[in-house]
């Protein structure tokens, strides 16, 4: 498997790696940039869903994102990865939002626009075609959080289910802040590699 | 790529993956990110872990509504007296009514009295039980119910506002049961209503093992 994307759907260059498709992009290839989207578009929102910590304006970003790619698609030089090329551009797009909100904030302005906005709640933005990875990714998630060591679950359940800051979890469970950290950061990693199969197997 | 300045630890990704940097550190962080290749690609990796968790608590747990209960207190009829009590209470001008009627039969009788007066014979009369069995006293004839019916309503229509009162607050649900606990309490329904409790049908392939947010804690809970 020599695609690194993380969307499974249906692909229309099963074979190709991120590089050619961008390659065949540049070129005038149909598609090729679409395929480039497709592969991409989950992590791509993930990353903004963690910048931006809402969905609606994480949705929007990732597009921008990609509008953004798209058009610097002619200076994209082999020399970096695709994947880390559309992070920064996905990265600077969030941080352009994220100023964008910080100034409306303090301006106490478009409050009632952002209450609009704040109604657009985000509904699955997956295509029916990803809904097979999607399903797969889930049982994956659930084996590996349920199969966690209690330590690192029991942190996973209070920041992810109970919503509680890194502070309150070291006060309730009475031990360090970094440790709180570090366990949260644990559990992640262990579910990286559950989870690294999901995408390369279901084609 | 800023190599000379120090990457970000775990520990910043995760605050800032979950809101919690501020201020001087937050900007720092921003600075940084917004340069520095390997931090990014780092951080999107946890932010696709995290988002992962995130999305199977969403789909497989956010579904589960709270289950809303709410209990109504079931109103029992109202007894005879408490109806009694109650229109008196809601029709006060049938007080008045009373009253005046009262007053007239008591100078009715007065009246009667004077017009026999000197003759103890016409007052040994006033016993005969075929008259009305009404014992009056001048002070009584000031205005107050008079007749031992008349007082006996009069003492049962006195309460009877706040009877009325008390019927209303049983109509409202919960609190005002509580506030009367001197009455029958009245027997709560408790109903159990769930909203819509969609499984996960748009992924069959999934295996619904049965896991709840509860076996999460199940051992959590025993490990402390
Ligand atoms: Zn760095």
């Amino acid at each position: 498997m020599v695609r690194s994307g993380g969307s499974s759907s249906k692909q229309m260059f099963p074979d190709l790696s991120d590089e050619k498709l961008v390659e065949m992009a540049v070129s005038g290839t149909p598609d090729a940039f679409g395929e480039i989207v497709k592969r991409w578009d989950r992590k791509i929102f993930a990353l903004c869903f963690g910048m931006l910590g809402r969905e609606d304006e994480a949705r929007d970003a990732a597009q921008e994102a990609f509008i953004a790619a798209y058009r610097a698609l002619p200076n994209f030089r082999g020399e970096a990865k695709v994947s880390s090329w559309l992070h920064r551009i996905a990265v600077n797009q969030c941080l352009t939002t994220r100023r964008r909100n910080r100034t409306r904030s303090e301006d106490h302005l478009d409050e009632e626009t952002n209450e609009e906005e704040r109604t657009f709640v985000a509904s699955d933005h997956y295509s029916p075609s990803h809904t097979a990875e999607r399903g797969e990714r889930m049982s994956v998630v659930r084996q590996a959080v349920t199969s966690l060591p209690v330590d690192l679950r029991q942190v996973v359940v209070m920041k992810e289910f109970e919503e509680m800051t890194f502070q309150e979890i070291s006060e309730t469970l009475e031990i360090p802040l970094s440790t709180v950290k570090s366990r949260l950061y644990t559990a992640l990693k262990q579910l990286k590699s559950k989870l690294e199969g999901v995408s390369v197997e279901v084609v | 790529m800023k190599k000379f300045v120090k990457c970000e630890s775990p520990g910043q990704f995760l605050a800032y993956l979950y809101g919690e940097l501020n201020g001087a550190a937050l900007n720092a962080f921003e600075d940084h990110l917004s340069d520095c290749t390997t931090c990014i690609d780092e951080f999107a990796e946890i932010a696709d872990l995290r988002y992962s968790v995130y999305e199977w608590r969403k789909v497989e747990f956010d579904p589960l509504e709270t289950p809303v209960f709410s209990i109504e207190a079931i109103e029992t009829p109202p007894s005879w007296s408490e109806q009694f009590q109650a229109w008196f209470g809601q029709h006060t001008q049938w007080l008045s009514a009373a009253s005046a009627f009262g007053a007239v039969v008591i100078v009715l009788t007065i009246g009667i009295l004077f017009y026999s007066a000197g003759d103890t014979a016409d007052l040994a009369a006033v016993d005969d039980p075929s008259l009305p069995a009404v014992i009056v006293t001048p002070e009584r004839a000031s205005g107050t119910p008079v007749g031992g019916l008349i007082e006996d309503e009069a003492e049962e229509a006195k309460p009877s506002a706040s009877a009325f009162d008390e019927r209303r607050n049983l109509q409202q649900p919960k609190t005002s049961a509580r506030k009367t606990p001197s009455r029958q309490p009245a027997s709560p329904a408790v109903t159990v209503s769930f909203r819509s409790v969609p499984r996960l049908n748009e992924f069959e392939d999934i295996q619904d093992d049965g896991l709840r947010l509860a076996d999460m804690f199940d051992d959590i809970g025993s490990s402390e």
